[in-house]
């Protein structure tokens, strides 16, 4: 039938344009706040924005947005610091750590390379399980993907004003 | 035009974005509110229980519970299309009791606004009879499942789900039991399969919260490898709820090669988002006045350049630093306070997603005559 389709398709495009409208809305704020100063770049801003706005509108439901809510007031230091930890720690500890569980290690070594390696890439991930880790990893994913074609759309929207302005100033 | 896959089945993430005012939300609301103290869940039930009632059809096998009095009650919350939310217990379920006494009561308090409802879960019973139940029942719609902390309600949308989304549930569900287990004990849960079990059916004491676990044909029954291969099974389901969502991973097979894909998809949109928001940062500040009403209202899709207006705050830019006014979102038209325009602007801030057609098309139509007419004008 029609109407299905249609439903489906109204219901995807009013995901990612809600959260177009409340992305929208929280730049103009970052921006009005903007004012006295900045010690990060504008677009590192922007995507932390955008960031926010999308664990907003997971309404706290997953672990990935409570932990972006989570970490609102860490600098672009803490990851840098974050980031030397992850290098520093050895892969073998872990590995041993999960080893020794009553479970066993049911992991080949390559398998939890990948599955820290996810860890990382998922906002607050190191600290879940597997199964959790895959399920927020498919949340996460579905949420990346609302976010990049929100972002788009807005990014169209405002490129595509930038050539009749200038020619209004001409 | 848009590579990404749409996928709009099962993700929780989605149903928050899109539709907040239906009742899995709500839920949702509720159990942020009530996170410290999972047991009030009840509470959540107390006061959704006209519609709990909806959900709740009646019971297929009527067992209905009397006097378990203060059993503990608790219930995981299943999202629409049958994912369940994070908040998994990590202790003993109390499924199988569910699904011995179908009981429904709180823990707190004894008095609960739905009454009594007779509750299917689909976590097996050791009759067979129910199993058959519960299969089919998966397919209605609700039942509710009593975990510790949790919340189970399948909403109705769960008619709709596809067969294969409620085996996942019922395969995830199942393994949530399991994993929520300490101690197991021999028992039935694996309805569904095919595997024959030479295992004693054995029952669990009700106070201490066992877990039934039918070990499959020839599979050790040791306790510690039950519990690896329901942590495994539950691993392996969400992998394949995983693999749907990334493209390009059906055809692959294998843990690693399989994670590698999804790491690779989360960089490439990790990287696309970085991108866009440097082009975002490029454009950002000159940029003030937007019209979203057109393309941010969802009853008819519309072409993004419509209603697009030409912004006077580039204007603004060059004499002044661009002063952003408060958007006021719901609705209210006002005029453009410009400074050094001498042209007033009339910008729409308002981009809530129900628009009324007429003031949308207006506005749209306007502001594209603005253009014009600036230039002209100069």
């Amino acid at each position: 039938m029609a109407v299905e389709p249609k439903k489906k398709i109204n219901q995807s495009q009013l995901q990612w344009k809600t959260y177009a409208s409340k992305l929208v809305e929280a730049l103009r704020h970052v921006r009005k706040r903007n004012g006295n100063s900045s010690k990060i770049s504008p677009s590192r801003q922007i995507r932390e924005t955008a960031d926010r706005t999308l664990a907003i509108a997971a309404k706290g439901r997953t672990r990935w947005s409570r932990a972006i809510l989570a970490s609102r007031r860490s600098t672009t230091l803490k990851k840098v610091k974050r980031a030397g930890l992850y290098r520093l720690r050895k892969p073998a500890h872990t590995k041993l750590v999960r080893a020794t569980k009553r479970s066993s290690e049911n992991k080949t070594p390559a398998i939890e390379r990948r599955v820290l390696a996810l860890g990382r890439l998922i906002p607050g991930g190191r600290k879940m399980g597997l199964p959790v880790l895959l399920e927020e990893a498919g949340d996460y994913i579905s949420a990346l993907e609302i976010q990049v074609k929100a972002m788009r759309a807005i990014a169209e929207l405002i490129g595509s004003a930038q050539p009749s302005d200038r020619q209004e100033m001409q | 035009m848009d590579s990404l896959p749409e996928s709009s089945t099962s993700i929780p993430f989605a149903q928050g974005v899109s539709e907040p005012f239906h009742f899995g939300e709500e839920i949702r609301g509720f159990s942020s509110e009530n996170h410290l103290d999972s047991s009030s869940f009840t509470a959540l039930l107390g006061l959704q229980s006209s519609e709990a009632l909806v959900l709740l059809h009646p019971p297929i096998s009527g067992q209905n519970i009397s006097g378990k009095g203060n059993s503990g009650q608790n219930y995981s919350t299943v999202l629409n299309h049958g994912e369940v939310s994070t908040t998994l217990p990590a202790n003993a379920s109390l499924v199988e009791r569910a699904a011995k006494y179908s009981v429904f009561a709180t823990k707190a308090e004894s008095d609960i606004a739905p009454g009594s409802f007779s509750i299917e879960s689909n976590s097996g019973d050791t009759s067979g009879k129910f199993a058959g139940d519960s299969d089919s029942q998966s397919k209605e719609g609700s039942y509710v499942a009593v975990d510790d902390r949790t919340v189970t309600i399948c909403s109705r949308e769960k008619q709709t789900m596809k067969r294969k989304e409620a085996d996942q549930l019922k395969a995830f569900e199942r393994l949530l039991q399991v994993k929520a287990g300490t101690k197991k004990s021999k028992g039935d849960v694996e309805n569904g399969r095919g595997a024959g079990s030479d295992e004693n059916v054995t029952r669990s004491p009700e106070k201490p919260a066992y877990v039934h676990v039918r070990a499959r044909r020839g599979q050790a029954t040791d306790s510690h490898s039950l519990a690896e291969r329901a942590r495994r099974e539950k691993i392996n389901a969400r992998m394949k709820l995983l693999q749907e969502l990334v493209p390009g991973c059906n055809k692959i097979s294998g843990t690693a090669l399989v994670l590698d894909e999804i790491i690779n998809h989360v960089q490439y949109l990790q990287r696309q988002v970085e991108f866009l928001s440097m082009r975002l940062a490029a454009v950002h500040p000159r940029v003030v006045d937007f019209n979203f009403d057109s393309f941010l209202s969802s009853e008819p899709f519309q072409p993004f350049s419509l209603g697009l207006t030409a912004s006077n705050g580039v204007m603004a830019a060059r004499a002044e630093e661009p002063a952003w006014s408060p958007v006021q979102v719901n609705g209210v038209q006002r005029p453009w306070p410009t400074a050094t325009c001498a042209n007033q602007y009339e910008g729409t801030h308002s981009f809530s997603v129900p628009q009324n057609p007429p003031p949308s098309l207006a506005n749209s139509g306007t502001p594209s005559l603005r253009p014009n007419q600036l230039k002209m004008e100069l």
